[in-house]
């Protein structure tokens, strides 16, 4: 079950219901309860492996509490991210072992295994590592009621892509729980609603288009590549992000507030600010519990270039088990480190120059060089495997031909006329939006504080303009969110 | 309740009223708007009239090209609407019979056993689509839909149209608006029927023996089952009707099959197929799977016939009360009248001549041999003038008016050409 499918529209408003009608005190045993129920449609035998990590951490945490000694936090990590480990990178280690040792000549002894991955392992086992990781800081004390901590682990809309959550946030949700009042439940639909409009308006169509260009790009001349990198920047955003506002939209209509996960990360002015603004859980998770312990940033500066670039080789890893995401992460690494290093030289030629680093054109450039590098290091994330990525760059270096993208040119990527100009307008729009939260203005409150048939119309009208063009329905593979294969 | 606090919880209700009104509106207009128009122009008008209909038909296209309910009208005085749809399964045909039936109960329910050898429910989409989408979603229709077909997606799409017609923005247009905002559409004048204009000239395959059936029971011949027991247990005649048609051995079998078992369970049966009513130079519209207006006013005849003896049924055309018919038969005649004139080929013009409001003359050239066209006059029973300084072929159209509708001529080259619009 998807959050853009029949099922969810469902089971969703079904669950909403439940935990208004029935008292307080039953909402944590009702959320848990769809939760399994909610996971067990991407496979029953999962909802085991989900109670197995359940419980490892629950009864850690308490006999952390009681004797912290380091085996038992180690046997901890050994479970939650070993099951990480096994599911997702042991056949990618076997496969490039394998790989290594046939070049050296003495062939590949060693047998595959094609583990079935399990929907939204890296995040469900990141958020339990990560609570194990607070109690043996003594960052908190355990939870101990186990019904809670499971929910904390399960919770539906966060399970499969996040947010990643942490204990000190969540658990006090769970602890005292509260009704999500009426702004909460309308400023929750209108999230929700939102990230509908990013996945189904925007990524959904985009995926059109980059699915036709890089499935087959060998036919296509440079420009066109990076034409559907360009859109591509829009398909990831629109499908993460939609999915994000969707989990934190569907938890605070049900009295639960997520962390936030997107923050206009394409109006960011240097790759480190990107950073604070994209996945934004997960790159706080890999600064506390990967960074920080490494040294962080109060170390020499050779050993913060190192513990930069072992945490995006991480991410890069995490982000799926193919050299490509690796490269992607070093991509970023090697971005920050060469930013760091030359920020002592591209300050003095901006103070030779007398730029001025308050104008709307100054920030405009940087964001754009920003945005151009994230861009780049997305051909990467996006190509089927390292090769592809290779031979990608081959054809914009070599056959760019950038006078091919003209006039009609642009309907020939898998979009028609209408469709190109439904994406565009609907990027119009999101760009809109995402630049007045840029500027310190919220949506969500402005509309809040609208006269209330004014209100009910816009969201009215904005409904059915998902509705309408929004990709959806028999025949489109709306189902498959980029992040849920991570 | 505080007075304050009431008043902010009634604006909460109402506005999330409103919320729901204007969505629901929404969809309802962008529903209307973006269908197909096909099944709603085909049967829309069944389920917006208040008419009493004597007959329903149901079945495959045989049904909707092969009979015309307002011939029935015209010839027997009986009410008719054809909901036949193109590749319906029996069990789509069932179904629709019980989604149609909450709607107009008939007299009598005639079913086209053509796919009784299928041994499937389902039927293409986009088919059942046209079939399926003039019925309100209700609770039948949704056991229809999950009966039918297996796949969830497709299901969803029939019960929620806009599932796959959402995408039809792009063709949006002042016509598609206009039919959101009205939600009506313009009623079938041939009640449900199918003209297929055009000849083509056959060679008769051999018909297996009547007692020549199948083996095995198909999945099919449970619908039909089904069909015939709905019937008798709501008082409507169940007639089965096997229509011409060009088909293999194995097909006729199985229609062979479903006939045998429609009598042994007390249906009325009509085979037609064995009637020797089709004549194979001028009835065929394509390769003997679909009848022409001439096959076809030969099976709708032997149907009013067959009705009248078999089921009972009177005629209605002298009763005031029908007055709504003749006027529907006005409508349908001007419909035929403009079809006409929209054709261009001898063999199309000469197959809808069949009609009975049509009248035609003929000259022809002493040379002229086009066998399909002199079958077709000689079944009309029209005695062409033959002329030797003219073209080869000139035919005149007329209305029962006697007013002329076409007047063209032709030229045997490889085809018959026109030359001159007279």
């Amino acid at each position: 079950m998807v959050f853009n499918s029949y099922g969810f529209l469902l089971f969703f408003p079904s669950v909403l219901l439940l935990t208004r009608v029935c008292p307080l005190k039953w909402r944590n045993g009702l959320l848990l309860l769809a939760s399994y129920l909610f996971y067990a449609s991407w496979g029953k035998r999962w909802c085991v492996l989900l109670l197995g990590i359940t419980i490892l951490v629950y009864v850690l945490g308490l006999l952390l509490e009681r004797k912290r000694r380091k085996y038992l936090f180690l046997l901890g990590l050994l479970g939650t991210l070993g099951a990480l480990l096994a599911f997702k990178y042991l056949d990618f280690g076997l496969y490039s072992l394998n790989a290594l040792l046939t070049k050296l000549g003495l062939g590949a002894p060693l047998p595959r295994v094609s583990l079935l991955q399990p929907a939204g392992i890296s995040f469900f086992t990141f958020q339990a590592a990560g609570y194990l990781i607070d109690v043996y800081k003594g960052k908190y004390k355990p939870e101990k009621n186990f019904l809670r901590l499971a929910l904390f682990v399960s919770f539906f809309p966060q399970i499969l892509s996040g947010p990643i959550g942490r204990g000190d946030q969540l658990l006090p949700q769970y602890e005292k729980p509260q009704k999500a009042d009426f702004s909460q439940l309308r400023r929750g639909f209108l999230i929700l609603t939102w990230g509908f409009f990013l996945k189904l308006c925007i990524a959904d169509r985009a995926a059109i288009l980059v699915n036709t260009v890089y499935g087959s790009y060998e036919s296509y001349s440079g420009i066109f590549l990076v034409f559907a990198t360009l859109v591509y920047a829009l398909q990831i955003y629109g499908d993460f992000a939609g999915y994000s506002y969707m989990a934190i939209g569907a938890a605070e209509m049900l009295g639960i507030h997520l962390p936030k996960n997107f923050d206009t990360p394409y109006f960011a002015q240097s790759i480190q600010e990107f950073w604070r603004r994209w996945h934004i859980s997960l790159s706080t998770w890999f600064r506390d519990y990967v960074y920080f312990p490494l040294g962080g940033s109060r170390c020499a500066v050779w050993k913060k270039y190192r513990n930069v670039l072992i945490v995006f080789l991480v991410s890069g890893l995490w982000h799926g088990a193919m050299w490509n995401f690796v490269v992607w992460g070093a991509i970023h690494g090697l971005y920050q480190i060469f930013g760091g290093i030359t920020k002592p030289l591209r300050e003095k030629m901006l103070n030779a120059l007398r730029v001025d680093r308050e104008t709307a054109s100054y920030r405009l450039f940087r964001m754009a060089i920003t945005f151009l590098l994230v861009d780049f290091a997305w051909l990467f994330f996006r190509a089927d495997g390292l090769e592809a990525a290779i031979a990608m760059l081959r054809v914009i270096f070599t056959n760019l031909t950038p006078t091919a993208l003209v006039g009609e040119a642009f309907y020939t990527m898998g979009l028609d006329r209408q469709e190109f100009w439904a994406l565009l307008l609907c990027t119009g729009g999101m760009t809109l939006i995402d630049a007045l939260r840029c500027r310190g203005h919220g949506i969500t409150e402005w509309f809040g504080r609208q006269n209330w048939l004014f209100r009910e119309l816009a969201l009215a009208a904005f409904m059915l303009i998902i509705i309408t063009f929004g990709i959806w329905g028999n025949g489109f593979d709306a189902s498959s969110f980029i992040y849920f294969k991570f | 309740m505080h007075p304050a606090s009431f008043i902010s919880s009634f604006k909460r209700v109402i506005s999330v009223l409103v919320l729901l009104a204007l969505v629901i509106s929404g969809v309802v207009f962008l529903s209307r708007a973006l269908a197909i128009t096909d099944g709603p122009e085909k049967n829309g008008a069944f389920l917006q009239d208040d008419r009493q209909y004597d007959v329903l038909l149901f079945g495959s296209s045989h049904m909707v090209n092969g009979i015309y309910p307002m011939e029935l009208w015209k010839n027997y005085g009986i009410t008719a609407y054809d909901l036949g749809g193109h590749g319906a399964s029996l069990a789509a045909s069932y179904w629709e019979m019980r989604l149609a039936v909450e709607k107009h109960k008939p007299k009598v329910a005639v079913l086209d056993v053509l796919f009784a050898g299928s041994d499937y429910t389902e039927m293409e989409l986009g088919l059942a689509h046209e079939l399926f989408d003039p019925y309100p979603l209700s609770r039948l229709k949704i056991q229809a839909v999950r009966d039918i077909f297996a796949n969830k997606g497709d299901r969803m799409e029939l019960l929620f149209p806009l599932d796959v017609y959402h995408n039809r923005w792009k063709e949006l247009d002042t016509e598609m608006v206009e039919r959101g905002l009205a939600g009506c559409m313009q009623a079938s004048p041939e009640k449900g029927s199918e003209l297929r204009v055009g000849t083509v000239a056959l060679e008769r395959i051999p018909l297996l023996p009547e007692t020549d059936r199948l083996e095995a029971r198909t999945i099919a011949m449970d619908y039909i089952e089904k069909f015939i027991i709905f019937c008798q247990e709501n008082d409507i005649i169940p007639v089965l009707v096997y229509i011409p048609g060009q088909i293999s051995e194995e097909w006729q079998r199985a229609c062979n099959t479903a006939m045998a078992l429609g009598e042994a369970l007390g249906a009325k049966t009509l085979n037609q197929q064995y009637m020797d009513l089709i004549d194979f130079n001028t009835d065929w519209y394509d390769e003997g799977r679909h009848l022409n207006p001439s096959g076809a006013l030969k099976a709708t005849d032997s149907l009013g016939a067959f009705l009248q003896d078999q089921c009972g049924l009177g005629s209605h055309l002298q009763d005031s009360a029908y007055s709504a018919w003749q006027e529907d038969y006005r409508m349908y005649v001007a419909y035929l009248t403009e079809t006409m004139q929209a054709q261009t080929d001898p063999d199309q013009f000469l197959s809808l001549a069949a009609l009975e409001c049509f009248t035609v003359e003929a000259t022809i050239s002493p040379d002229f041999s086009d066998q399909t066209v002199l079958h077709q006059l000689q079944s009309l029973g029209v005695t062409p003038a033959i002329r030797k300084d003219g073209p080869d072929l000139e035919l005149i159209i007329r209305d029962t008016q006697g007013n002329e509708l076409v007047h063209k001529c032709f030229e045997t080259e490889t085809t018959l050409t026109e030359t001159v619009d007279a």
